[in-house]
């Protein structure tokens, strides 16, 4: 699984350098490298390792949101109070990815670039109007995250563009999120399938709802006919169950071991009703723990429908 | 003086009968009234530290100097004819030193280690070693081979129905079980079906071998290396002692290491070739399809039994897959052995599917069949109206159901009323309701063997540090019996266990000892290592006696120190070994055989508590309350994590484990840990763990094993929460949540 050549960049403009002559990027390697040595796929010719690029570290809060540098780890991202406050379902996916080990290792910015349809924090920066910022040699662009991702590992970028940072804009007042997956075990696993709301109040009423499912099609999107069925709502329970069915409606899961696609379109809908109703929870001040995952399938606190 | 003698032993529900040599010992045994120092005090283990800082070296962490890289060809088919292969344009490959295909390799045990018609997907067909891993995989592509496939059977009900055997079927009768069922005032029939469940030790199988003109060394991650030892004397007729087997540190085994394993003999033989060390690591997908599961098994009762619930006849089939290898796992033992019931026909059918061998799993047998006829019994006693543990109560034997023999000690009555009480039982319904979550609670008991015996052996020596390194005939295979063996030494010595350095697992160090295996090993060592030091404790008091003037009757060993008994003196023991200079003093001790014609084993109860999620069908463990009798507790940090190890397996056994056969290929999709689902530490449900045995008479230092029993109750005891909780029982393991939905609807 030998790469031909890997040089260790410094800067961005070193990095994007040494991607116009071919080479990959490669910052926690949790997906890359174990995708290697499982026979996934071959480590490409050329690596470019980019984890000692300062310039991409951190989370730093900007008027009006939040910018994730891609070599921000799942675990900066949980540890953070504002990715916590503003960005529930965020966090909320941090917290359930992989192990511990892998969320101290692995970035942001290779999770997304990574595009896998069953990847936690996809829905959640969809959701939140994420925008990532792709750098070449050549320019920067700027693309809608729920413009991003095209299939399985497929993405719009170009071989020679960088992931730099997600921007996030800061949600209105009186919103509340979660992300909630169907997990076969606590910890190193990946969604069977995931949902994520992110629900604004106004008083009694859903002024706005965004909803996006996980694993239940070649990539993750929102799901209009769901948020449609919340929208101008009081969020009642029968709001909840009718966007839920939308949202299973509109999955077009598939059959493997980890479930077939019945099951998978049946746990749509069961998942979106517990993403919805804790987002409304939490939209009205209520506390929900992060993440929700377990706490919502769980025994102990299972309240939600 | 040694003496050569005859014993029995009872080894994973077979009885051997074994010569063994035996010191005279006159060690005392502890007082019953009296607590033995250390022994029984948490320890932690001696290796922690070198086990999380990464310095621990384990077989698969061996770097010789000029050291090879090996791999294997395997098959892709679930069965097949190797019709060509390019041996040669791999041995053309840069950096390739050896190349073995079907033919080229010694036999292990009497087997083909490298196929021509390999008979399961991932059998092994040919072997590179070369100086990278890069270039063996090189070669490995230029083998090319051509296959010409074969039909196979993965299918158990085919395979019974073709009456193609692997093993032996075993009959067992008592009494007259037709006569007997057809008089029973309550019957109940109920079939079962257990997954096979995979090993998946943390340490993959490997092996690294140096094979030079004056002998072969074998590095190994081996649960035996005294029989890894002889299987590479058969494979290549060498002499014991032009062979050495070393296995330091190990990441498990759970009884699918026995002895060094083809690749040991891969790895040796591609040495001897190359002139060059070589290792030999398995991947995890290789380990998952070549190196054992615990056997899939279809299990069907009918149960005749009084109007009370007692027991009167039992007739049970249990038909196991396994595979291409292993033997018929005593997976009808919990039927006969558990319970007073005086007619029973059991029948055990052990088919030949085109899978891998099947290899022991922690309790092989033992634990499904559990499992399954735990539950069977509380259909009984639903059918009888009885509180599940009123009628295990009333169906206790006080003698060994089989045999009549008299147990050593047993304390299941204890543990049913302790568990009971921990986890409260009484009060059990009132969890069950009909909302999303439905809980319940379950129970199910623990019979096993563990009882241990000779041969073991240990060496003391104590030089003038006073730090005492004993030498043990045993591999660790991460159960932590190493640091019971230096709480044991310490408690003779009057010292910390952390003073003590241990060394085991060479074959060059110690004549000889037991396997891991069959919960044996603290129960076969610890006396002989306790033996070892009571020579080197009396001596030690022999030379204070003289250096003090004070009898050695008069002295002890207490807390680092030399006492007299009357309280005026006290020096460190330094103060006497400091005078060896670099002399030692030495003692040997060995382990004597249990006693005649009595039954040895363990025994426990355990309960669970489980939430089912009815939309997702998700199960989860709430809480499981552990209940065993394992006589003498030595060391309850290193007890307390073995339970906890077996009711997280017995838990991933239970709701998410299970190999997933490709009907149409034969081979196996989910070999990976990715889609095989073991679960994780965060899965661990809260543990109320106790131990009610209190030293067992019978044995020597009153030490039953633990290994295996953990495991044994806790599916039973969660597919009865399950049914609890439900209404409904599941009768296929693992309950995934598609099963439970299924169940529902």
């Amino acid at each position: 699984m030998s790469a031909q050549s890997y040089t260790a960049a410094t800067s961005v403009d070193e990095a994007l350098e040494a991607m116009a002559t071919g080479a990959r990027p490669i910052a926690g390697g949790t997906d890359l490298v174990v995708g290697a040595r499982g026979g996934k796929a071959p480590l490409p010719d050329a690596l470019v390792a980019i984890h000692r690029v300062s310039e991409l570290r951190g989370i730093r809060e900007q008027e009006g949101g939040l910018v994730l540098g891609a070599l921000a780890t799942h675990a900066d991202i949980v540890a953070s109070s504002s990715a916590c406050e503003l960005f529930t379902a965020l966090a909320d996916a941090s917290a359930i990815v992989g192990s511990h080990a892998t969320r101290t290792a692995g970035t942001i910015g290779g999770n997304v670039m990574n595009a896998s349809p069953a990847m936690e924090t996809g829905g959640p920066l969809i959701c939140f109007d994420a925008v990532a910022t792709l750098r070449s040699a050549s320019g920067t662009r700027r693309v809608a995250l729920t413009d991003l991702f095209t299939g399985p590992g497929r993405t719009v970028a170009e071989p020679g563009e960088l992931l730099t940072e997600l921007a996030i804009p800061t949600p209105k007042d009186g919103t509340g999120s979660c992300y909630a997956r169907l997990e076969y075990r606590r910890q190193m696993e990946i969604a069977i399938v995931g949902a994520t709301a992110v629900v604004t109040l106004d008083g009694g009423t859903v002024r706005d709802a965004r909803i996006a499912i996980t694993a239940l099609a070649p990539t993750i999107h929102r799901v209009a006919e769901a948020e449609q069925a919340l929208n101008g709502s009081d969020a009642s329970d029968a709001a909840v169950h009718a966007a839920a069915d939308a949202a299973a409606g509109a999955s077009r899961p598939i059959s493997d071991v980890r479930g077939s696609a019945q099951y998978r379109r049946a746990m749509a809908a069961v998942l979106t009703r517990r993403a919805i109703s804790t987002a409304i929870t939490r939209a009205r001040g209520g506390r929900f723990p992060i993440p929700a995952s377990p706490a919502l399938h769980g025994a102990v606190n299972g309240g939600a429908a | 003086m040694a003496r050569l003698i005859k014993t029995e032993a009872v080894v994973e529900g077979r009885t051997e009968v074994r010569w063994t040599l035996v010191e005279e010992d006159s060690t005392p045994e502890w007082p019953a009234d009296q607590p033995p120092g250390v022994v029984g005090e948490p320890t932690t283990r001696l290796t922690a530290g070198a086990r999380l800082s990464g310095s621990a070296r384990y077989t698969s962490d061996m770097q010789l100097p000029r050291q090879l890289e090996a791999t294997v060809l395997r098959s892709p088919h679930a069965n097949a004819r190797l019709t060509s292969i390019s041996l040669d344009a791999a041995r053309a490959v840069p950096g390739v030193r050896a190349v073995i295909g079907p033919g080229d390799c010694p036999q292990f045990d009497g087997e083909a280690v490298l196929h021509d018609e390999p008979p399961y997907g991932g059998a092994a067909v040919a072997a590179i070693a070369a100086e990278t891993r890069e270039a063996a995989d090189e070669a490995m592509a230029a083998l090319d081979p051509q296959w010409e496939p074969l039909g196979f059977v993965v299918d158990l009900d085919q395979s019974l129905e073709n009456q193609t055997f692997q093993d032996d079927p075993v009959e067992y009768e008592r009494g007259d079980a037709e006569t007997a069922l057809a008089a029973a005032e309550l019957t109940i029939t109920s079939d079962y079906l257990a997954p096979a469940q995979l090993h998946n030790s943390m340490e993959p199988h490997c092996a690294v071998a140096d094979w030079r003109p004056d002998g072969l060394t074998l590095w190994s991650s081996t649960q035996g290396i005294y029989q890894a030892r002889s299987q590479l004397c058969g494979s290549f007729g060498l002499d014991q002692e032009h062979v050495r087997v070393i296995c330091h540190f190990m990441g498990g085994g759970f009884g699918s290491k026995f002895g060094c394993g083809p690749e040991g003999v891969i790895a040796a033989e591609l040495s001897r070739r190359a002139g060059r060390p070589v290792r030999l690591v398995l991947s995890r997908r290789d380990e998952n399809l070549s190196t054992g599961y615990r056997t899939p098994a279809r299990f069907s009762f009918t149960i005749g039994a009084g109007c009370d619930g007692r027991l009167q006849a039992v007739e049970a089939s249990a038909v196991m897959g396994l595979g291409t290898g292993g033997w018929a796992y005593p997976v009808l033992e919990p039927v006969k052995s558990v319970y007073a019931c005086e007619h029973q026909h059991l029948m055990t059918l052990p088919m030949r599917l085109n899978l891998g061998p099947a290899a022991a799993f922690r309790a092989p047998g033992v634990m499904e069949g559990t499992w399954a006829f735990e539950q069977a019994l509380d259909e009984l006693a639903e059918a009888a109206g009885l509180d599940p543990l009123e009628l295990r109560r009333r169906n206790h034997t006080d003698v060994d159901p089989s045999t009549g023999r008299p147990y050593t000690s047993k304390r299941l009555l204890e543990s049913y009323d302790l568990a009971a009480e921990l986890a409260g039982w009484d009060a059990r319904d009132e969890l069950r309701s009909d909302g999303r979550v439905r809980r319940g609670m379950g129970c199910a008991s623990q019979y096993w063997w563990g009882g241990g015996g000779p041969p073991a052996y240990a060496d003391v020596r104590i030089g003038s540090d006073a730090k005492p390194v004993l030498t043990v005939g045993m591999q660790d295979l991460g159960t932590g019996v190493t640091t019971a063996c230096a709480v044991v030494l310490a408690e003779r010595l009057g010292i910390r266990p952390d003073q003590v350095t241990v060394r085991t697992g060479d074959t060059d160090l110690a004549g000889h000892g037991p396997f891991s295996g069959g919960s044996m090993t603290l129960a076969s060592v610890a006396p002989a290592v306790r033996s070892a030091g009571h020579h080197v404790r009396t001596q030690l008091l022999e030379l204070a006696a003289d250096m003090f003037e004070i009898a050695a009757s008069d002295l002890e060993l207490t807390e680092g120190e030399v006492r007299s008994t009357d309280g005026t003196l006290r020096r460190p023991i330094h103060d006497v070994t400091e005078k060896l200079g670099n002399a030692w003093v030495t003692g040997s001790g060995s382990r004597a055989p249990n006693p005649d014609g009595m039954a040895v084993n363990t025994f426990g109860c355990q309960i669970a508590q489980v939430a089912v999620d009815t939309l997702t069908g998700l199960i989860t463990v709430e809480r499981v309350v552990a209940v065993h009798d394992i006589g003498r507790v030595v060391n309850p940090m290193g007890a307390r994590s073995q339970v906890l190890g077996g009711i997280l397996q017995g838990i991933g056994f239970a709701l998410s484990e299970e190999r997933v056969v490709d009907p149409t290929t034969g081979t196996v999709v989910n070999a990976g840990l990715e889609d095989y689902k073991i679960p994780t530490l965060a899965d661990l449900p809260e543990v109320e763990c106790r131990f009610v045995g209190e030293p067992d008479p019978e044995l020597a230092l009153g030490i039953k094993g633990l290994g295996e029993p953990p495991i044994i109750p806790t599916p039973g005891a969660i597919g009865n929460a399950v049914a609890h909780a439900l209404g409904l029982r599941l009768r296929e393991a693992p309950y995934t949540p598609r099963r439970v939905l299924e169940a529902l609807q």
